[in-house]
């Protein structure tokens, strides 16, 4: 599997394990790294109230909230009249700004948010939505990831959005938070018969972090090996 | 042309026909039902899609999506027990797990011109097969669905016929019924007999059933 396709798959492996809002938060951060761009920002509008779920700096969205930043943002407003994904910057605007907005991507830029790609989305029950990848610089990696995997991008900010809905909003479809999301991950692929190696792999963290995550498993599960507690998260439809 | 099966641990090999598929789906339900999807762009998911399908897609030989279904277990939630619990006439939602629930069936209609000798698209009549193979291969007894009369026609034709539960009712802009589908022996021939096919149109099934 090509690099992109992997991190995909490790993905939404991860995203349908996550049952909540921190969880949700640590997957798209970690696709978002993996996809080279250094945040990502989820913000949904439903009767025109904000909810969002980031990784930038608390400092940053705490700010950019309190000073009503959701209203005038150029990518925001964007994305509530554009259905296509956009890349954008701060310091080349696509089209004038007012002062406000000037301000506005300065201050961004001083946490080092200059640049980035939007995937807006127009969700159910009349929500808009935006998900945004954004990193500190502009250049040519980025045109290039732009151009060559649009796709993968447009279909991530669709999957959180639609989990996210899922997952924060529609109580039937919410899995059980016994387990972690990484540790249901991990046990999840031993079911499938992977050994520690592969799943370290499969997942990107290290064999001993793998061990790390089984054992706390086990023990939530009062389980005595690995096998009996694949067979118990298996009983309890703890597993995807 | 050949149906592949995608689940959940091949979501990202098969990267390229996932999104050709929400590319297909878009094309087909944007507008037509006014169901709670959400959209990106030219591609469609909703909620279901985040409950780790199965979807089988029909693959041209120059490897284009042309047609698509998704597949729940009945054990879950499913669209018929949340979404369209109408449909029901009052009974409770079929739950087993010899049961499975197919959702978002469509074809590519300009692009799966080919038509099979009774008429119908040759993409349709291959996607049942699929489907009935599938279901087989993953222990299913029956397929339970909400389609629409237009479709019931189809089915109908290609020697599928849908056993409704309750009677249609309009939703939007269609009318809708739910009803079963066999998987059986029987089912499976009938629709190669009808569709002039020679044998198996899914591509490695039993892969499906492994992890990726």
């Amino acid at each position: 599997m090509r690099r992109v396709e992997l991190s995909f798959q490790e993905f939404t492996d991860a995203i349908q394990t996550a049952a909540d809002e921190a969880a949700l938060e640590r997957v798209a951060a970690r696709i978002s790294q993996r996809l080279c761009f250094r945040w990502f920002a989820y913000l949904s509008f439903s009767d025109g109230e904000p909810t969002l779920i980031s990784s930038y700096p608390t400092s940053w969205t705490r700010r950019y909230f309190a000073n009503g930043y959701e209203q005038i943002d150029p990518v925001v407003l964007r994305a509530k009249r554009d259905k296509k994904l956009f890349a954008w910057s701060g310091t080349e605007p696509e089209k004038p700004m007012s002062r406000k907005q000037r301000h506005f991507f300065d201050e961004a830029a001083e946490f080092g948010i200059r640049t980035g790609v939007t995937v807006p989305i127009r969700g159910g029950f009349d929500r808009i939505a935006a998900f945004t990848f954004a990193t500190e610089e502009h250049g040519e990696a980025l045109d290039r990831l732009i151009n060559e995997s649009a796709d993968i991008l447009q279909l991530v900010g669709l999957y959180f959005h639609t989990h996210a809905l899922a997952r924060l909003t529609q109580k039937s479809l919410r899995p059980s938070p016994l387990l972690s999301q990484r540790e249901r991950q991990c046990l999840a692929w031993s079911a499938r018969g992977k050994t520690m190696e592969e799943i370290a792999n499969i997942i990107g963290i290290s064999p001993r972090t793998v061990v790390f995550h089984l054992d706390n498993a086990r023990r939530k599960l009062d389980a005595s090996s690995l096998a009996q507690c694949v067979a118990t998260a298996t009983r309890l439809g703890l597993l995807p | 042309m050949r149906v592949i099966a995608i689940n959940q641990h091949c979501y990202g090999r098969h990267l390229p026909l996932l999104t050709a598929m929400f590319r297909l789906r878009r094309k087909v339900f944007k507008e037509r039902l006014d169901w709670s999807v959400a959209v990106s762009g030219d591609l469609e998911l909703d909620v279901y899609d985040t409950l780790t399908p199965v979807y089988l897609v029909v693959v041209t030989d120059s490897h284009d999506v042309i047609g698509c279904v998704r597949f729940l277990p009945t054990t879950g939630p499913t669209m018929l027990a949340e979404t369209f619990p109408c449909l029901l006439a009052g009974q409770p939602a079929p739950q087993s797990p010899t049961l499975i629930e197919s959702s978002r069936f469509c074809v590519d209609t300009d692009r799966a011109a080919e038509l099979a000798t009774n008429g119908l698209r040759r993409a349709t009549i291959v996607l049942f097969a699929g489907m009935i193979e599938w279901a087989r291969v993953a222990g299913a007894e029956a397929i339970v669905t909400v389609t629409d009369l237009r479709l019931e026609r189809i089915l109908k034709r290609a020697g599928w016929p849908l056993k409704r539960i309750g009677t249609p009712q309009r939703i939007g802009d269609t009318i809708a019924i739910a009803g079963f589908l066999a998987s059986s022996e029987q089912a499976l021939s009938e629709i190669y007999h009808n569709g002039d096919l020679t044998g198996p149109v899914l591509l490695d099934p039993r892969s499906t059933l492994m992890a990726a």
